[in-house]
């Protein structure tokens, strides 16, 4: 994506301002589904689910690239050579995989956030964004099916499987929100039709997409708040992220050099 | 993995719509939608069929008795590689009556 469109500098901060946190997402999600590989209850699934996490790895190279484009800065080390601290993802993504149930709640509902932000990018003005987005949405509509695949026989299964789905849920429903909160200049953005649509429409498109599944589960689940998320803040690196951190950035600061 | 559609599923596929569908492997699943997103990654990681299909292995079924599929005698003039060099053949056989 060479000689993207030149855009004024306030915009594209703006741009650059929403589009690490959502990297971020995908490379953090993508780095949790890959723990799996080699643990997924049946081998089929084990090659599925590892493809799903190189997809999310994938998602969020673009996304580097695309700010890189922006900033002239190195997509490799946007991805693996920051600090724990200046990374931007949503709490959510974060979170240890706990079992299985979990791992599938967390990256379906978040795969549905994904879907309605990615319904709205694909018609953005930024024509680069407007091209990975539709890229990315072909590769979600499979991630889209797998989850709910398994979210399904999850919670017709036996009680217990029914019993860990409906407790993940649970768990994770209330932090899906914050992945489409705002972000600094993001009314810049809209005001540019580069982001046409705002995080409370977003959010909304979120939960119409999750309701059905969330009410199949637990009714008192499906009484999603109707509140605009909360603004994607830079907050102090948790201890899970920590760690999470220093195994995924191991190789790259190991000093083994660029060169391979 | 128990319940009713449980267990080993045939996985076919095609590349084109001018290409007959050919099986391309196994793989274990709890249902037939299962089987067919699993089996998607399965063997079609690195090729890219239009279209899959997929079928309890327990509906197929092989017949017992495969003896009956080995010739008893010499059935070579039903094979093409039987008619080589038939013009050739032709020709000395038509030499000697000559």
């Amino acid at each position: 994506m060479n000689n993207p469109p030149i855009l004024d500098p306030k915009v594209r901060a703006a741009l650059v301002a929403y589009l690490l946190p959502w990297a971020d997402d995908e490379l953090i999600l993508g780095h949790r589904d890959s723990e799996w590989t080699g643990f997924a209850p049946i081998l089929e699934e084990d090659l599925a689910f590892s493809s799903i996490a190189q997809d999310e790895l994938g998602h969020a190279a673009l996304i580097y690239h695309l700010v890189a484009d922006l900033t002239g800065e190195n997509p490799d080390h946007l991805a693996l050579r920051r600090p724990a601290n200046a990374y931007r993802h949503a709490p959510l993504v974060e979170r240890p995989n706990g079992d299985w149930a979990y791992t599938i709640a967390r990256h379906y509902l978040y795969d549905l956030a994904d879907s309605a932000r990615l319904e709205v990018l694909s018609g953005s003005s930024y024509g680069p964004l407007a091209g990975i987005a539709r890229k990315m949405a072909r590769e979600e509509h499979y991630h889209r099916l797998h989850g709910e695949m398994w979210w399904e026989r999850l919670a017709a299964g036996t009680n217990e499987s029914r019993e860990r789905l409906a407790a993940a849920a649970r768990a994770v429903t209330p932090l899906v929100g914050a992945v489409l909160g705002g972000t600094d200049g993001q009314e810049i953005l809209v005001a540019e039709r580069i982001l046409p649509g705002i995080p409370a429409g977003l959010a909304a498109d979120w939960r119409d997409l999750a309701r059905p599944f969330l009410i199949a589960l637990d009714p008192e689940l499906g009484r999603l708040p109707d509140e605009a998320p909360e603004p994607r803040e830079l907050r102090p690196a948790s201890a899970d992220f920590l760690a999470l951190h220093a195994e995924m950035t191991m190789v790259s600061a190991s000093g083994l050099g660029e060169r391979w | 993995m128990s319940g009713a559609g449980s267990g080993q599923y045939e996985v076919f596929h095609r590349k084109n719509m001018t290409e007959p569908m050919v099986h391309a492997g196994s793989v274990e699943a709890a249902d037939p939608r299962m089987a067919l997103l699993l089996a998607k990654e399965t063997f079609f990681r690195r090729e890219h069929p239009i279209g899959i299909w997929v079928t309890r292995r327990d509906d197929l079924h092989p017949l017992a008795e495969t003896d009956v599929l080995e010739p008893g005698t010499d059935k070579s003039y039903r094979a093409i590689e039987a008619y080589t060099g038939i013009a050739k053949k032709r020709e000395a056989v038509e030499e000697g009556l000559a």
